[in-house]
């Protein structure tokens, strides 16, 4: 149990993978009608908001990896736009209620938003200006939002909840590290 | 005091490791690790497509025989119609080598077909690609070119033991040397993403400047030069919807639009050039 | 005493701080005023210095025949070039200097030029993109490692072109081939092409690079700019009409980095195409003039004319030479090879010859319009006639002559008599009426101001000598000093055949408002049954029997008059072979006039027999396009054979 406490970023990522991967699956239907759903800020924001700094980036670089894995942009994009989000994340934590609900969709939410824009910065960059369409990105954001939306709450407390069956009381042990 | 100090730099010092990583790692470990993250996830990505295709073969066993029987029917005319046209098609190979012999011309490359099952769509606002089920071991290699049966899909990007990455049409960074129907001047195609939300979209360049669109209802059908020496000629690739005047004066710019089919692609083939004609 | 000392001193150092104040103040006013009244200025001035403007040039608009046809147009030049601006680029050139300073210095061999050893560094990265693009299109190309140099000191904003002129095909190969990424990319810029290759040579004209013009309201006039070369009108109509084939620069204005190089595009103003030029000419005509030179002579010219409208319907000279060697720039090789043929020249519009016997035409009209002869005046032709003690000769002796025979036979003796009965004012008048001793005003460059009508007056002030009969004798048959161009004998031909005297001939395809504003003719004054005289004359001349016979059609009634005149070169005559004509002779369309010179000394050269089947091949060609000009005896013919 000590371990798996000392590892918990390894539960979060496959957890992470899975909804990448269910999602993945969605999008295939999707396609069709021009929408691609991202949530990858949802999972940064429960690897930051609920995990400590060192498991949260932990359990978001092979995610992060295995993002950069399938993408045009040069390897490691999403890698440090994750980290450095991670990283932002957990500095102004402190300064809100981090467990409650609306915090943490208001977090993925922006966070989304946010790779969306870092995505955008870095097509135009290395794809250049042609393949980028601000409606395309647009609609993709608030498909992605509603997405968020409807998910996080429900994607935090299952985490949260199949963490505990580890042993591990996440609600405890940010009750104590305040 | 000096640990809450140290907590606070943690995350920088993570950010700077990570920095680190991106600028100084060797390509060579870069490519590995890339590699390898796509290679533990593809089986995954198949497995799913299988999944699709047995869903989709159960789909088809709850049909009622009426409606399979109406589905047979229509594919045995289609395909009575498909044998004449193979039957012409051979015909006109024969003349076309003819003529090719007679005036001396050197022979076209020879492709064989690898029919390869879509695994997963990668459509974002910034890139399309997406993941076909045949590989390495399958003899695909990196710059094949992939069509449907509505013509261009893209190329092949990336080849993988099971999978390979299949650039779309629409992306930026595909550009292949194509003609309008019926013209043989060489121009430049250039994927420009899904401007239009739902339409796959694409910019031709050097369009010259005597073409005009003058029924909208039946634009210029742009297909593949077959000159470039990666694409064969005649394949469809759009339609050109849009012109206007090129950067150099010379030439006209126009807008293309691509099937709306290639957002929909379940079974693309992949064009690997035979032995005797190497890829330029 | 130190409370005492400390207020003393207090005192001072307020005049200390008062000084320190104002010196802040001078300095902070300072600063006040160059950041925020003179910081226009600043910020222009860091525009200046931190932007480039580079200007394209618009392509040239196209030249059309009259149907419309593409006679010169604009050639994509595609080439591969590698932007030097590109950050990979950059990076080649200082890692592979700095590589090699470092092997040098590794293997102690010293080194005498930091500057060469970097221009050397270039030339090898540049050359290892070209090993690249070569291995693609199987070329064996390599880079000039001054060229690199110049360019870069001329023009480094510009991309340097690795290979000209690529094959659609290798365009092709490198587009499909070459990363969209990369600094080595497909580059078009635009020479002249001529479809028609020699035809209208002269006419057409041709092009040469020039600096580009910059228009006032072009953006970036302040900023140091870049210009690739731009083309102007060297000759012909090129030249004539460059203000309104240039096209609209286009200029783009780049952020540099402090080496000079690109970083971001801010401004763009595309080129834009100058305009197209419909030209009287038709190709058909042209090409059917062309293959009737091709047969019939080496050295000349050839002009066709739309009577009516007075436009160039073709104008060749010979020797001529293919205008695409012309382009993009005239090698060395090629300037020599067209300057040894002596060929720059435009015969038709600049070529002075005697008109010979076309000329025996104003001669009768002189006659006619002094009232010396009439239509039914007859002289006896012996085959020579005396003016004082000097014998002109006639090709033949013709008996009896009347105008008519005259003209047909080109009866010397005939034109001699008419001409000294009318006199040297006389004639010299009548080709002065018709315009003879003027330029055409053609609206092509360098037309000629050296023809030359002789009269009394002429020669007095030139010579202060008197005038000789014999003179008058030679001039009636259109020799001497008499000197015209094939062009002026085309407009005169025009105007006889329509009894007017017409001028301004255009190669510029008239609109009707254009048309409607053409100077009105001048009557040539013959009483129409005079008139008809000279014509069935003419008419006669190309006849089964006349001297034109070469020039017959089926079914077309072609009035002309052919000629030979000589020149008097050091050591002999060259004969010049002319034919005039016009036809139909009922209602004239067209005018054709052919010269040939002749390339030997003291041979025979007869206008019959070289020039006329060469307009033969230009009214075929014209009557084919225009059967309703035909004879209508022939039409009828034809409609009643048909069923």
């Amino acid at each position: 149990m000590k371990f798996i406490s000392r590892n918990r970023w390894l539960i979060v990522t496959l957890a992470h993978y899975v909804t990448l991967f269910v999602f993945s699956q969605i999008n295939f239907y999707l396609s069709p009608y021009g929408i691609n759903i991202m949530v990858t800020g949802m999972l940064l924001s429960f690897s930051s908001l609920i995990l400590n700094h060192t498991q949260g980036s932990l359990s978001l670089i092979p995610i992060a990896l295995y993002l950069d894995s399938s993408s045009p942009l040069p390897f490691g994009t999403t890698l440090i736009t994750l980290i450095g989000l991670h990283c932002v994340a957990i500095l102004f934590r402190y300064q809100f209620r981090r467990e409650s609900a609306g915090i943490s969709i208001a977090v993925s939410l922006i966070a989304n938003v946010a790779i969306h824009l870092i995505y955008t910065l870095f097509a135009i960059t290395y794809l250049g200006t042609n393949s980028v369409s601000a409606l395309h990105i647009g609609v993709n954001i608030v498909a992605s939002g509603l997405a968020i939306a409807l998910l996080n709450t429900h994607y935090f407390k299952t985490l949260v909840e199949f963490l505990g069956l580890f042993g591990i009381n996440i609600a405890q042990e940010q009750r104590q590290s305040r | 005091m000096p640990k809450k100090r140290l907590f606070s730099i943690k995350p920088f010092v993570v950010l700077f490791g990570v920095f680190a990583f991106w600028i100084f790692a060797p390509l060579a470990i870069k490519v590995t690790v890339k590699s390898a993250f796509h290679e533990f996830q593809a089986p995954f990505s198949v497995g799913a497509s299988y999944v699709r295709e047995l869903q989709n073969f159960w789909a088809a066993r709850l049909k009622s025989k009426s409606e399979l029987y109406e589905a047979g029917k229509d594919l045995a005319r289609l395909n009575a119609t498909y044998e004449l046209d193979i039957l012409e098609n051979q015909s006109l190979k024969q003349e076309v080598a003819r003529l090719e012999a007679l005036l001396g011309l050197p022979a076209r490359p020879g492709y064989k077909y690898e029919i390869a099952r879509v695994v997963s769509r990668d459509f974002n606002s910034w890139w399309q690609q997406i993941e076909i089920r045949k590989g390495s071991l399958h003899g695909i290699p990196v710059g094949a070119p992939v069509v449907f049966s509505g013509g261009v899909v893209g190329r092949v990007r990336t080849v993988h033991q099971y999978t390979s990455t299949v650039e779309l049409l629409s992306n930026s960074h595909l550009r292949m040397a194509v003609v309008i129907e019926g013209d043989n001047r060489p121009m430049s195609f250039r994927g420009a993403g899904y401007t239009q939300f739902r339409s796959p979209t694409g910019l031709a360049e050097y369009v010259p400047t005597d073409i005009r669109l003058i029924d909208p209802a039946s634009p210029p059908r742009i297909v593949t030069s077959g000159i470039g020496g990666v694409f064969p000629a005649g394949l469809p690739v759009g339609y050109l919807t849009r012109l206007k005047p090129g950067a150099s004066g010379m030439f006209q710019d126009g807008e293309v639009r691509l099937d709306t089919n290639l957002s929909n692609l379940s079974e693309v083939a992949v064009l690997v050039r035979l032995e005797e004609t190497p890829l330029p | 005493m130190n409370t005492e000392n400390t207020k003393k001193y207090q005192s001072r150092l307020w005049i200390f701080y008062g000084i320190l104040a104002l010196l802040l103040a001078i300095l902070y006013s300072g600063l006040f005023y160059r950041q925020l009244i003179e910081s226009e200025s600043y910020v222009e001035r860091e525009k200046i210095q931190n932007q480039r403007r580079i200007l394209t040039p618009g392509p040239r608009g196209n030249l059309l025949d009259r149907e419309g046809r593409v006679l010169v147009a604009n050639k994509p030049k595609f080439s591969a070039v590698v932007f030097l601006s590109e950050g990979q680029v950059q990076d080649a050139f200082d890692n592979h200097y700095w590589s090699m300073v470092r092997d040098y210095r590794a293997n102690g061999t010293p080194i005498e030029s930091y500057s060469e050893l970097r221009i050397l560094s270039r030339a090898m990265v540049l050359q290892s993109y070209l090993k690249g693009v070569n291995e693609l299109i199987g070329r064996e190309e390599e880079v000039d490692a001054n060229a690199i140099t110049r360019h870069l000191n001329i023009n480094p904003l510009l991309p340097y072109p690795l290979i000209h002129n690529l094959e659609p095909e290798e365009f092709a190969v490198l587009l499909e081939s070459l990363p969209v990424e990369s600094p080595v990319q497909v580059y078009v810029s635009n020479m002249r092409h001529y479809p028609y290759e020699n035809a209208a040579t002269h006419a057409l004209g041709y092009v040469g690079f020039s600096p580009l013009e910059v228009e006032s309201d072009m953006p970036g006039q302040d900023l140091k700019t870049f210009a690739t070369k731009g083309f102007y009108g060297r000759n012909g109509i090129e030249k004539r009409f460059d203000d309104e084939l240039q096209g609209k620069t286009g200029s783009e204005i780049w952020i540099v980095d402090p080496s000079g190089y690109q970083v971001e595009s801010v401004q763009r103003q595309y080129p834009q195409k100058g305009k197209d030029i419909e030209l009287s000419i038709d190709i058909d005509i042209q090409l059917a003039g062309e293959s009737g030179y091709d047969l019939y002579g080496d050295k000349g010219a050839l002009v066709a004319i739309d009577i009516e409208r007075m436009e160039i319907l073709a104008m060749l000279s010979r020797p001529d030479y293919d205008l695409n060697r012309t382009s993009p720039l005239i090698t060395n090789e090629v300037f020599k090879e067209i300057n040894d043929a002596k060929a720059w020249e435009n015969k038709a519009i600049r070529g002075l010859y005697p008109p010979g016997s076309p000329f025996k035409l104003i001669t009768a009209i002189a006659g006619l319009k002094s009232g010396k002869i009439d239509e039914t005046t007859v002289f006896e032709c012996d085959g020579g006639h005396y003016v004082g003690n000097r014998r002109f000769p006639c090709m033949g002796h013709h008996g009896v002559v009347d105008l008519r025979t005259a003209i047909e036979k080109s009866c010397n003796e005939y034109f001699y008599k008419v001409g000294l009965q009318t006199g040297v004012d006389n004639l010299s008048r009548e080709a002065i009426y018709m315009r003879l001793n003027e330029p055409t005003y053609v609206d092509l460059p360098n037309e000629t101001r050296g023809m030359l009508t002789p009269s009394r007056e002429w020669k007095k002030a030139r010579y202060n000598e008197s005038w000789y009969p014999y003179e008058t004798a030679n001039i009636s048959i259109g020799q001497g000093a008499l000197t015209v161009t094939p062009l002026q004998m085309a407009v005169t031909v025009a105007s006889i055949s329509k009894n007017q005297v017409y001028s301004h001939p255009t190669i510029v395809k008239q609109t009707p408002e254009q048309l409607a504003r053409r100077p009105v003719p001048k009557p040539l004054g013959l009483p129409p049954s005079v008139h008809q005289a000279i014509l069935d004359g003419m008419d006669r001349v190309v006849s089964s029997t006349g001297t034109a016979r070469r020039a017959v059609i089926d079914g077309v009634s072609i009035g002309g008059k052919t000629g030979t005149a000589q020149i008097n070169k050091k050591d002999g005559n060259l004969e010049l072979a002319w034919f005039v004509g016009f036809a139909p002779v009922e209602d004239p369309k067209i005018a054709v006039v052919a010269l040939v010179e002749g390339q030997k000394l003291n041979e025979s050269f007869g206008g019959g027999t070289y020039a006329a089947p060469m307009a033969r091949y230009v009214f075929e060609a014209y009557f084919e396009k225009h059967p309703e000009y035909r004879d209508a005896v022939t039409q009828t013919t034809a409609s009643v054979a048909l069923p």
